[in-house]
């Protein structure tokens, strides 16, 4: 088993490639759940919902988020009702969202929940939020303290921010199947997804970087020079207190990445790292590196 | 101005009936919320929708109930992702439950959420909840407690009901009672009394506040042909019988005109006959006539 953690876009486009690759009941996936929220009276939760519909073969990768061919009717009267959703919520995508809003309000934990929404999407990969406590991550900008998908979404990254901070009721702690699944793994691999917002809150909760540093990690730089291969990462990077690069990057995994793989075009220069092509713009660019990592994992 | 008491399907079309004759800004109704509840974290007000949805020319009128053309992608994609919901929402009406909870959940009272839900769907009448209080209603059905919309709209037709379980009736709010005061005539429409017009009448105020005004009331029991078995089923609960008798009975303290069916064969001394099956359109205007001709002569 192979274990991921992902947030994002970046790892979701690895995750397409090993797909193709492994028997999914091989594959593990912690997600990130720091911009999670909930909206409109049930639950979104962005990265969980985009590894969720990968498996289940009805993720939009358009956009590689929301369903595929989703119709938008309660969203558009809620626009002319006065009702902003930051986020173009789909009318099936709200049915996750209504369907996990009741499974939490019910009790629930966010895990079990995921495991029962993924059952019914028959998704065989293990899906795991990385932890069942509510964390956020906000970024700081001159009007104060703003939700980070209001950042990327509703402002589309386009607001000077000098600071990145979790808000959580209590510290994050991971889960035990999160655990378990790094424990259990042959690899660990991080992909390309932004360090700041979509994999540091997965490494800030309780117990990870510990399991992390006992395992076979493999991470993807999301940098090509100082800017990322999408996303608002750069920005981010900077306002995090680090560089926009594949350097700061490797830094932010330094006591427990045993592989950094950067892209061949990246000019910055970091010593013991894999070179490889991590720009995934098709299908074939995904499988092309998810060949090279398992060539890496299973030596064959 | 002329107030109805609304609630169920018999007393929209009535209404309908009436804005034949009178504007608008004429009518004010006031809508029963004992089948309020909240669902998949939105809040469902059947009541308060229907009038609403009647006076924006958007109401499904082949069911009394729903927006016409309503399409119905989340409700039909949540049964294959977890439990479903009790009943049908559409995605529209499903738009229109999120915008007043949204309100409702930043501290406005459900009389203020009306309000402006009426504004952004430009209708000219009132459309006011009976009070702002807990007023849900419950079937005890000796093995659980249901709210009475979900039984209404999804239990099966033999199921016992015991007992309707009700809170502390709640006070009638200052915009009723204005609404009341400024009104030639308060009009309860043929709803069902222990559904749809008793948890009307029972909120604190309502009573004194009828008697002080004159009240023309339909039954919704024509004797002869079988009510609905629910409707009697509800009727039973509160020790009365589906007949014209029991409804005058309950009204008897605070109407000046009891209206009951040109076919009922159960005699209520004193009460007009006109034709109260509302089927068309022109019969529904021409029972509005009647009654609004009855409302001329007495107040005049």
């Amino acid at each position: 088993m192979i274990t991921f953690l992902s947030g994002g876009t970046g790892t979701p486009k690895l995750l397409r490639g090993m797909q193709e690759l492994l028997d999914e009941r091989d594959i593990a996936v912690i997600v990130n759940t720091a911009e999670d929220t909930w909206l409109s009276g049930n639950h979104l939760s962005p990265d969980l919902d985009t590894v969720m519909y990968l498996f289940a073969g009805i993720l939009d990768t358009g956009r590689w988020w929301g369903i595929r061919d989703d119709t938008y009717i309660t969203h558009d009267l809620l626009a002319r009702l006065g009702v902003e959703e930051y986020i173009a919520v789909g009318d099936q995508d709200r049915a996750i969202h209504v369907a996990r809003g009741e499974m939490l309000r019910g009790g629930m934990r966010l895990t079990e929940a995921t495991t029962t929404l993924c059952r019914s999407l028959a998704v065989r990969a293990t899906v795991l939020p990385m932890t069942d406590s509510p964390v956020t991550t906000y970024v700081r900008t001159d009007q104060g303290e703003i939700h980070f998908q209001e950042y990327w979404v509703k402002h589309r990254g386009d607001l000077a921010i000098d600071g990145v901070t979790r808000r959580f009721p209590e510290p994050p702690v991971a889960t035990g199947e999160v655990i378990r699944a790094i424990e259990a793994s042959d690899a660990v691999v991080i992909g390309p997804s932004n360090p700041v917002t979509s994999i540091s809150p997965i490494l800030e909760c309780a117990g990870v970087r510990e399991a992390l540093r006992h395992q076979n990690v493999i991470a993807v730089s999301p940098f090509i020079g100082d800017a990322p291969v999408s996303g608002p990462a750069a920005a981010l990077m900077r306002a995090f207190g680090k560089e926009p690069s594949s350097a700061g990057t490797c830094g932010l995994y330094e006591d427990f990445v045993d592989i950094f793989i950067q892209d061949v075009r990246d000019p910055v220069g970091i010593e013991g790292a894999l070179r490889l092509d991590t720009l995934m713009v098709n299908r074939g660019k995904s499988l092309d590196l998810a060949k090279n990592i398992l060539t890496l994992i299973y030596r064959c | 101005m002329i107030t109805f008491l609304s609630g169920g399907t018999g007393v929209p079309a009535l209404i309908r009936g009436a804005r034949q004759i009178l504007y608008d800004s004429e009518i004010a109704v006031v809508a029963n919320t004992a089948e309020d509840l909240w669902v998949s974290g939105s809040h469902c007000a059947p009541d308060i929708d229907t009038a609403i949805f009647l006076f924006a020319g958007i109401l499904d009128p082949g069911r009394w109930w729903g927006i016409k053309g309503d399409t119905y992608a989340t409700h039909n994609y949540l049964p294959k992702v977890a439990g479903g919901e009790p009943f049908v929402i559409g995605d529209r009406a499903r738009a229109v439950q999120i915008a007043r909870a949204g309100l409702l959940k930043k501290g406005w009272t459900l009389t203020e959420a009306v309000q402006a839900q009426s504004r952004s769907l430009n209708i000219g009448a009132t459309v006011l909840p009976v009070t702002n209080g807990d007023s849900a209603l419950f079937v005890d059905t000796g093995t659980e407690r249901l709210p009475l919309f979900t039984y209404w709209m999804a239990a099966d037709a033999g199921t016992e009901v015991r007992e309707l379980v009700r809170p502390e009736p709640p006070a009638v709010t200052d915009e009723v009672r204005a609404a009341i005061e400024a009104s030639d005539a308060v009009v309860i429409g043929a709803g069902n009394p222990a559904r749809s017009i008793l948890p009307i009448l029972d909120c604190a105020g309502m009573r004194r506040l009828l008697r002080d005004t004159f009240v023309v009331a339909v039954s919704p029991f024509r004797g002869g042909s079988a009510p609905d078995p629910k409707d009697a089923a509800l009727m039973y609960a509160i020790g009365e019988t589906p007949t014209s008798p029991a409804v005058f009975r309950l009204y008897e303290d605070i109407i000046d005109v009891f209206v009951q069916d040109l076919h009922d064969p159960d005699e209520v001394p004193g009460s007009l006959r006109l034709e109260t099956r509302l089927l068309h359109t022109r019969q529904a205007e021409s029972l509005a006539w009647d009654i609004m001709a009855v409302i001329r002569h007495a107040v005049s």
